[in-house]
C-alpha cells in the first residue's frame, strides 16, 4: 500500500484564501450586468446632421416589456422597439448621451446593422463613424453595414409582418440575399478590410424603401460602392451586383433567368455551386486579368415546353447559362470601370502574384484599372432537370 | 482492544481469583462496564457462584433468563441455561436442548467425573449443530448478549455456548435505495449472518475470508472485513483492519459511523468509499480486489477503495448489453456535469456574458426577466433552496403524503411563482433540469456532494462570471486529483491513466473483451478470464445445415 499522501492543512487553507483574495483584486475587466438593466441595441443609423457639425444618430433598442409573455405582464400596446435619437460630437458621445433618455445602459454586443444614409455617405463618408464600432469591446465586426437610399433612421422604423424588430428584420433580409444574389452582404470586418487594402474599393449593401400598396417596405437591392476615403461614389444594380459576387467568389446561390433554346419562353436555372478565381497575368509587359469561373446549376423551372431528353437542347441551355454568367460579370466590370473602382480586388491579386510590378502600378492604379484587359472563362455544367423530365405539353406545342 | 478504567476489577480477580459480587454491582452503578473488563475472570466450578456473577453482570432484567435444571435422575446434577429472551430460537431451545438435558440424559452416562460429563454433553447429549465450550467469563457474557444460550453445570469449570440465535429479522427484500430493472432483487438485511450468507451464496470460493471484530464499547457491534484472499492486496486488508481497530466509540449504529473514522480525507466533500445494499455489487467489487466492510445492524455495506468513476457506474451497466451500458454511462457523465454547473453557468452567462447568447435567445430570456425583483443569483439560490426543501420533504414524508408534496411543489413553485412574477420560467427549467440530472447519479453519496458543491459555484458565478465558474471547477479538480481512497488515487484509471482500464470508464466494454482486472486493484492477479472469448459461431455452410 502506498504511503497515504498527507499535506499541511494550514498551508492549503492559506493558499486558498490568498487566491480568493487575489481573485477579486486581479479580476480585471469584468462587469456584472443584470439582463433587466440592459437595453439591447439592435441597430444604429446615421443621418446627415441637421447642424453643420456633430453627428445625428438613431439607436434601436428592444423594448423587452412588450415582448414579455402575457402570463407575466399585461400586454402593452407599444412597438417592441424604441428608437433613441441622440446627437453628439463623436459616435461614442452620441451613445453615452443616450443615457440621458434611457434608464437602461445600451448594450452593443447584439447590434445587427449599421445604416448610413446615402447623402451622408456621399458627402462626408463613413470612415469616422466606424471607429467606435471597431474600437469598443462590445460591438462585433460581424455587424452588417449598409447604405439607405432615403433617411437611414426610416429604415429602423420599418416593421415587418413576420419580424417585430426592424433591425433584426433587416439583418434577416441580408442573410436571405443568398437565395437571389442580387444584393451584397457586407459586414464590418469585410468593409474595414477593403478600406485597409491599397486598391480594392469598399462596398456596402444597399437598401431602399419602396411603396407598395401605400405601404413602405424595405427592399434590399444592389450595392453601394465607396472610394478609398470611405466616400460613396456610386451604386451597382442587381445584375451588376450578381456579376461582382460571381467574380469575387462570394456568390452562394441564386437564379439565372435565361431564354429557352427556341425562344418560346424563359427558363430558371438555380445555381448550385460556383467558384471563381482571379488570375492576373503579365505577358510582354502587358497586364491581363483572367477570371476563371466554374458554375454548376440545375433546371429550376420553365414557363414553356422544353425537352431535356434532347441532348442538343440540354447543351444549349447550358450554353445560355454560361452566357448569362459572362454577361453579368461584364456588366459589373463595365460599371466598375465607369466608377474607376476596383470592386473585384484585381489590385490585391496583382500584388500577391507580382509584388515588384505592383509597386510601379500602385500610384496609377485608378488609371490602369479602367483600361485593363479582362478575360472571362466560364465553365458551366447543368447537373439535373430535377423531378420531371418534360414539362406539361400544350396541344399546340411541340 | 485495550480498555482502560478497569483497574479495580482486575485487582480483585488477581488477588484471590474469586469474584466479589458486591464490587460488580457497585461498578455498574458508577461506570460503563464492558464484557471485556471481565476477561480475566474464569468460570468457577461452583455453579451458583457463576450464576451470581452473571446475574450481577447482566443485571436483574426481565429479559435475562436463568433457567435452573437438574441433569439425570440420581444423583441430580444442578445446571443452568442462561439466555436472553427474544434473541434465541425457542423451538430449538425446548426440543433440542431442554428435552435432551432433562429427559434423555441417563444417570449412568453422566458419571461423577466432571470432565467426562463435559465430553458427554458436548458430544452426545446436546443435539444442536453449533457448540463450543469456554472458561472465559467475558466470552460467555458477550455470547449471551449476542443471543447464544450458555449451559453451566455444577462441578464443571467451563461453560458450553450453544448458538441457536433466532431473533426476529426482516425478510430479504429488494433494496430500496438502488433499484435495477435487470439484476438480482435481493438486498442486504440488518443481520450480519444473513448478509454473510448472501455474499457466500454468490461467491463459493475458499478464498473468501471474513475477518470479524467488535467495535463499539457499549453496543459491541460485530464488524466483518470481507475480501478474497489472493486477490485483494494484503496491505490493503491490513490497512482496513488497522483503521477499524483504532476506533474506540460507544456505539456503531450504522456503517456511516465507520466511514467517517476510516476515510483518508476527513475534510473532503467527496465520498471515499462505496456503500451499497446490493450483494451483487459487493461481489463484483470483491472480484476486482476490493475489500468490503459489513456492519451488523445495517443493510449498508461499505466497500473500499473507491475511485470517482466507479461511483458513476451501476451494476445494471454490466447486466444490460454493452451498447446500452455505454450509452447510459455517458448520459450519467453528462448529467453529472449538468448537475454541478448548469445553474452557475446560467448565472454567469446571463449576468456577465450576454454576448455569448444568440440574439433571439437573449431577447427571449431578457423579456422573461423584465420586472423581476431579484438578481439572477438570488433567484437561482431561492429556487435551489426551494428545490432542496421539496426534496427533503419528499424523502422524509410517508409515501402517501409524498404525492401531495410533489403536487404542491410543482404547482406552487413551478407555476404560481412564475405567474406572480417572482422567478422567471427559464430559471424554473434550469433548476428542475439540474434536479432531474442529479437523480441519474447511481450513488446517493456522490449526488449529495454535487448538491453541496453547486452552491459555492453559484456564488462564484454571481461574483465573477464564467471566470469564477472555471476557477471553482479548477479548484474542485485540483482537490479531486490529490485525494486518495485507501491509497488509490481518486481519479484512478483516468489519472494516473491506465489504458486497459478505460473499458470500464469511457465505455462499458463487452464482457468478452474485459480480460483483465483494474490495474491498481487487481495487480496480484491481473487476468480475469481467458482472452479471445468473443463469440464466433460457425458459419452456416460449415455446419452443413440447411
Amino acid at each position: 500500500m502506498r504511503i497515504l499522501h498527507s499535506y499541511g492543512k494550514f498551508t492549503t487553507i492559506k493558499v486558498i484564501s490568498l487566491v480568493l483574495i487575489l481573485m477579486f483584486a486581479l479580476g480585471g475587466c469584468w462587469d456584472r450586468n443584470e439582463l433587466s438593466s440592459l437595453a439591447i441595441a439592435t441597430g444604429a443609423a446615421f443621418d446627415k446632421p441637421q447642424s453643420k457639425v456633430g453627428i445625428d444618430m438613431t439607436t434601436q433598442v428592444i423594448n423587452l416589456d412588450t415582448l414579455a409573455p402575457v402570463a407575466v405582464h399585461s400586454t402593452i400596446a407599444a412597438p417592441p422597439y424604441w428608437n433613441i435619437k441622440t446627437t453628439g460630437q463623436t459616435v461614442f458621445d452620441c451613445i453615452r448621451n443616450a443615457s440621458q433618455q434611457s434608464t437602461h445602459k445600451l448594450y452593443w454586443a447584439h447590434n445587427q446593422i449599421i445604416v448610413f444614409s446615402e447623402d451622408l455617405a456621399r458627402e462626408s463618408g463613413v470612415r469616422q463613424y466606424l471607429d467606435f464600432f471597431l474600437r469598443d469591446a462590445e460591438p462585433r465586426v460581424s455587424t452588417w453595414v449598409l447604405v439607405s437610399k432615403g433617411k437611414a433612421s426610416d429604415i429602423l422604423e420599418m416593421e415587418s409582418k413576420l419580424e417585430p424588430i426592424p433591425a433584426v428584420n433587416i439583418a434577416s433580409l441580408i442573410e436571405n440575399r443568398k437565395y437571389t444574389g442580387k444584393a451584397s452582404a457586407v459586414d464590418l470586418y469585410e468593409f474595414s478590410n477593403r478600406m485597409l487594402s491599397e486598391a480594392t474599393a469598399p462596398v456596402m449593401s444597399l437598401i431602399e424603401l419602396v411603396d407598395e400598396n401605400d405601404e413602405k417596405i424595405p427592399l434590399l437591392s444592389g450595392t453601394a460602392v465607396f472610394n478609398q476615403d470611405g466616400k460613396m461614389i456610386g451604386t451597382l444594380n442587381e445584375l451588376e451586383t450578381r456579376g461582382m459576387l460571381l467574380a469575387i467568389d462570394q456568390f452562394e446561390s441564386g437564379l439565372l433567368v435565361v431564354e429557352a433554346p427556341d425562344s418560346k419562353g424563359q427558363l430558371g436555372i438555380e445555381i448550385l455551386n460556383s467558384s471563381a478565381k482571379i488570375k492576373p497575368q503579365i505577358s510582354d509587359g502587358r497586364l491581363k486579368i483572367k477570371i476563371d469561373i466554374k458554375v454548376s446549376g440545375s433546371l429550376g423551372d420553365a414557363n414553356c415546353y422544353v425537352d431535356v431528353l434532347d441532348e442538343n437542347t440540354w447543351n444549349s441551355i447550358n450554353q445560355r447559362q454560361a452566357e448569362a454568367i459572362r454577361r453579368d460579370i461584364l456588366l459589373s466590370l463595365k460599371q466598375a470601370r465607369t466608377l474607376k473602382a476596383d470592386i473585384f480586388g484585381f489590385g490585391d491579386a496583382v500584388y500577391k502574384k507580382y509584388p515588384q510590378e505592383w509597386k510601379k502600378m500602385k500610384p496609377d492604379w485608378e488609371e490602369i484599372f479602367p483600361s485593363l484587359e479582362v478575360e472571362i472563362e466560364a465553365q458551366t455544367t447543368l447537373v439535373r432537370p430535377n423531378m420531371i423530365l418534360q414539362s406539361i405539353k400544350g396541344k399546340k406545342e411541340g | 482492544m485495550i480498555f482502560r478504567g478497569m483497574k479495580r476489577l482486575k485487582n480483585i480477580s488477581e488477588k484471590d481469583g474469586k469474584i466479589n459480587n458486591g464490587n460488580i454491582s457497585e461498578l455498574l452503578n458508577n461506570e460503563i462496564l464492558t464484557p471485556e473488563q471481565v476477561k480475566d475472570v474464569r468460570v468457577s466450578s461452583a455453579l451458583e457462584e457463576n450464576l451470581c456473577f452473571l446475574q450481577d453482570l447482566l443485571g436483574h432484567n426481565k429479559d435475562v433468563i436463568i433457567r435452573r435444571i437438574l441433569l439425570g435422575t440420581s444423583p441430580h446434577i444442578a445446571s443452568a441455561l442462561i439466555y436472553i429472551e427474544g434473541l434465541v430460537d425457542k423451538a430449538i431451545l425446548n426440543n433440542n436442548i431442554m428435552k435432551s438435558l432433562m429427559i434423555e440424559i441417563h444417570e449412568e452416562s453422566c458419571g461423577s467425573d466432571p470432565r467426562h460429563l463435559r465430553e458427554y454433553l458436548l458430544k452426545t447429549a446436546l443435539t444442536v449443530s453449533n457448540l463450543k465450550n469456554t472458561h472465559q467469563m467475558n466470552e460467555i457474557a458477550i455470547s449471551i448478549l449476542s443471543g447464544d444460550v450458555v449451559l453451566m453445570v455444577e462441578g464443571v469449570d467451563d461453560a458450553v455456548i450453544i448458538n441457536i440465535r433466532g431473533h426476529k429479522e426482516k425478510a430479504i427484500s429488494e433494496p430500496e435505495s438502488e433499484v435495477l430493472v435487470r439484476g438480482p432483487r435481493e438486498g442486504f438485511t440488518e443481520t450480519l449472518e444473513t448478509n454473510i450468507s448472501l455474499v457466500r451464496r454468490k461467491l463459493k470460493s475458499p478464498n473468501l475470508s471474513f475477518d470479524d471484530m467488535l467495535i463499539g464499547k457499549i453496543t459491541l457491534t460485530e464488524v466483518s472485513v470481507v475480501y478474497l484472499k489472493g486477490l485483494a492486496s494484503p496491505d490493503l486488508v491490513e490497512e482496513v483492519k488497522q483503521r477499524l481497530q483504532r476506533i474506540e466509540i460507544d456505539g456503531i449504529l450504522e456503517s456511516g459511523y465507520l466511514e467517517e473514522f476510516i476515510e483518508d480525507n476527513p475534510y473532503s466533500p467527496f465520498p471515499q468509499m462505496h456503500h451499497t445494499e446490493r450483494p451483487d455489487r459487493i461481489v463484483a467489487g470483491l472480484l476486482e480486489g476490493r475489500v468490503a466492510i459489513m456492519t451488523d445492524g445495517t443493510p449498508f455495506v461499505l466497500m473500499v477503495p473507491a475511485e470517482i468513476t466507479s461511483f458513476l457506474t451501476s451494476p445494471e451497466d454490466y447486466y444490460e448489453r454493452y451498447y446500452l451500458g455505454t450509452l447510459i454511462l455517458w448520459v450519467r457523465y453528462i448529467s453529472f456535469g449538468i448537475s454541478l454547473v448548469l445553474p452557475s453557468f446560467y448565472i454567469a452567462i446571463t449576468t456577465f456574458h450576454q454576448e455569448m447568447i444568440p440574439t433571439r435567445l437573449l431577447i427571449s430570456i431578457a423579456s422573461y426577466r423584465q420586472g423581476l425583483p431579484f438578481s439572477t443569483l438570488l433567484e437561482a439560490l431561492l429556487m435551489e433552496l426551494t428545490f432542496e426543501v421539496l426534496r427533503e420533504a419528499g424523502t422524509r414524508l410517508p409515501r402517501a403524503v409524498g404525492q401531495a408534496v410533489s403536487i404542491v411543489g410543482a404547482l406552487v413553485i413551478g407555476q404560481a411563482a412564475v405567474q406572480a412574477g417572482i422567478v422567471s420560467p427559464l430559471m424554473v427549467i434550469i433548476v428542475a433540469f439540474t434536479g432531474i440530472a442529479s437523480f441519474t447519479n447511481p450513488s446517493y453519496n456522490l449526488g449529495i456532494t454535487m448538491r453541496f458543491l453547486r452552491f459555492p459555484l453559484m456564488f462564484l458565478a454571481g461574483m465573477l462570471g464564467l471566470f469564477g465558474v472555471m476557477f471553482g471547477i479548477v479548484m474542485i479538480h485540483i482537490h479531486v486529483a490529490q485525494i486518495r481512497s485507501f491509497g488509490l488515487p481518486y481519479l484512478s484509471s483516468l489519472s494516473p491513466l491506465h489504458w486497459s482500464d478505460l473499458k470500464d470508464v469511457l465505455v462499458r466494454g463487452p464482457w468478452w473483451s474485459m480480460d483483465t482486472r483494474p490495474r491498481e486493484l487487481g495487480e496480484r492477479n491481473r487476468r480475469r478470464q481467458v482472452p479471445g472469448l468473443k463469440p464466433s459461431p460457425p458459419r452456416a455452410d460449415k455446419v452443413g445445415g440447411n
